[in-house]
């Protein structure tokens, strides 16, 4: 049975459109990944050069995260008497939720309007038709490139913004008390399941993904023109950003599955 | 001689607006055509359908002898492309790469790349071709428009192809400037002895470098002929791009 699609209201019909889309494009991605050439070289120059761009702010979030929730979470734990659970909670939340999700959410904004930006632009300059007429795929030059390195650098930057916002936690424990950095890692890191981690990792994989393709796919069919362009990084960021909820609310679902 | 691009019925419409209305053209081996009309009446249009930018509703496009619509997208593709060179009116010229990088690019990524030392000797001789060989280390951004229209030829010339492709060669540079890409375009032509097909409605490019003219209009081919036979027709359409011809049509 065919739904008629004239029934549907402008915005859910443009979202479904852009929903089927970028699920071709992620077809299109699988389909070229097996393609030669395979431009390994591009794939690390993206991989350090989107990298590198989002350490600092990642690194500068993570640290003031940990130290905010160790702040304010103190207070509470103080009134039920187990101060000394404090590292370990900070720990479990920074790892499984608040380092992936943060991340993600400052590499949707850094590297996806970056990425949207860039393939925008030589999509309205005509770059990438100057690619394909060349015989050359620029699918593969471009795009897989770039999706490998994101879906690579985003569990690398969670990892980095982990470790920083203990830090933070481990300084903001010794604003008020004197905690020893041995025993802060011993309660934080003690208390860590091999569950807490590894499905933190895996989404961060997915994370990546998302962000990659959705500003390729929005900086690939930008319109022509220099708002084009505006309008591809800012779609970029908003649905890469959007993605990464959905993703993480998946994650969570089908991790509580497998645990329980 | 033999027919290197032949164009039978060709449309494409957007949406309901028609662009080009079962258009026909054909262009002999070696030799050059030049299309000319006004803005917008589908001149560009026209050659992105044929290299398959664009994908036409109707119609048949046959060059190198190969059915270009039904060519499988892919490899096949690729590889048709190869043997076809396109200038973009705006050079297209990739901004993160120098021009050497930008000559190296296709050649790279050919499955049957020559080796290094060929990729080399031939960026220097498209270089010394089209009179800019010491720019190699240079960024798009350090040129003048004329020079990014010299260095996307160089780099459509690089692949050696059969069949050229001009988007509006000359538009945006000043009068001299126009002369004297024209002048390279035929020079071009003459040395890698290839077959082109000129968008333009610049009437001094069409003069220096077409042996042929075809006039669109309404998405039509509307008068064909050489450049002095279309100068002595009275037709009063024809006469507006030799009387204004540095004017935007």
């Amino acid at each position: 049975m065919y739904m008629r699609t004239d029934a549907l209201p402008a915005s859910v019909k443009d979202f479904l459109v852009g929903l089927a889309g970028i699920t071709q494009f992620a077809g299109k991605f699988f389909r070229n990944f097996w393609r030669p050439p395979f431009e390994i070289r591009e794939v690390f120059y993206h991989a350090y050069s989107l990298g590198q761009k989002s350490l600092l702010l990642v690194g500068i979030t993570g640290l003031i995260i940990g130290m905010v929730m160790t702040i304010q979470m103190r207070p509470t734990m103080e009134q039920f008497g187990a101060t000394s659970w404090l590292p370990a909670m900070v720990s479990i939340s920074i790892i499984r939720e608040i380092g992936p999700v943060l991340t993600a959410l400052i590499c949707a904004g850094k590297i996806g309007s970056t990425i949207g930006a860039e393939l925008g632009s030589m999509k309205v300059t005509e770059q990438i038709d100057a690619m394909t007429v060349s015989g050359t795929n620029p699918f593969n030059y471009l795009v897989t490139t770039r999706v490998l390195a994101v879906t690579i650098m985003v569990p690398l930057l969670t990892i980095y913004a982990d470790i920083i916002a203990l830090f933070g936690s481990y300084a903001a424990m010794n604003l008020e008390g004197s905690v020893s950095f041995k025993l802060f890692i011993d309660q934080s890191l003690g208390s860590l399941l091999f569950s807490d981690m590894v499905p933190a990792l895996i989404k961060s994989f997915f994370f990546g993904f998302a962000i990659a393709l959705v500003s390729c796919h929005q900086g690939f069919t930008a319109d022509r023109g220099t708002s084009g362009v505006g309008k591809a990084a800012n779609t970029a960021v908003v649905i890469s950003s959007l993605f990464v909820f959905v993703i993480d609310l998946l994650a969570v679902q089908i991790t509580q599955l497998i645990i329980s | 001689m033999n027919r290197a691009i032949e164009v039978r019925d060709l449309s494409k419409s957007f949406g309901e607006k028609h662009i080009l209305n079962r258009i026909s053209l054909h262009v002999q081996e070696g030799e050059t055509l030049v299309v000319l009309g006004r803005s917008g009446v589908g001149k560009s249009v026209l050659i992105k359908c044929m290299i398959r930018l664009l994908e036409p509703d109707n119609g048949e496009v046959n060059i190198l002898n190969e059915d270009v619509l039904k060519i499988p997208d892919g490899r096949d593709l690729d590889k048709f492309r190869r043997k076809v060179g396109f200038l973009f009116q705006s050079g297209a010229l990739y901004d993160s790469m120098t021009v050497r990088e930008n000559l190296r690019f296709p050649l790279e990524r050919q499955p049957d790349a020559p080796e290094e030392e060929e990729i080399v000797r031939r960026v220097e001789d498209v270089l010394e071709g089209v009179g800019l060989s010491d720019t190699q280390e240079k960024m798009p951004a350090e040129l003048s428009g004329g020079m990014k229209k010299r260095i996307a030829l160089a780099r459509s010339l690089i692949m050696q192809p059969e069949v050229m492709f001009y988007d509006e060669p000359t538009t945006g540079l000043d009068p001299i400037t126009s002369t004297e890409i024209s002048e390279l375009i035929r020079e071009m032509k003459e040395r890698y002895e290839t077959t082109s097909l000129i968008i333009t409605h610049d009437m001094e490019c069409a003069r220096i470098t077409a042996d042929r003219i075809v006039m669109m209009k309404e998405g039509r081919i509307a008068v064909e002929g050489t450049y002095n036979e279309l100068k002595e027709n009275d037709d009063p359409w024809i006469q507006a791009f030799f009387s204004d011809s540095k004017k935007e049509l």
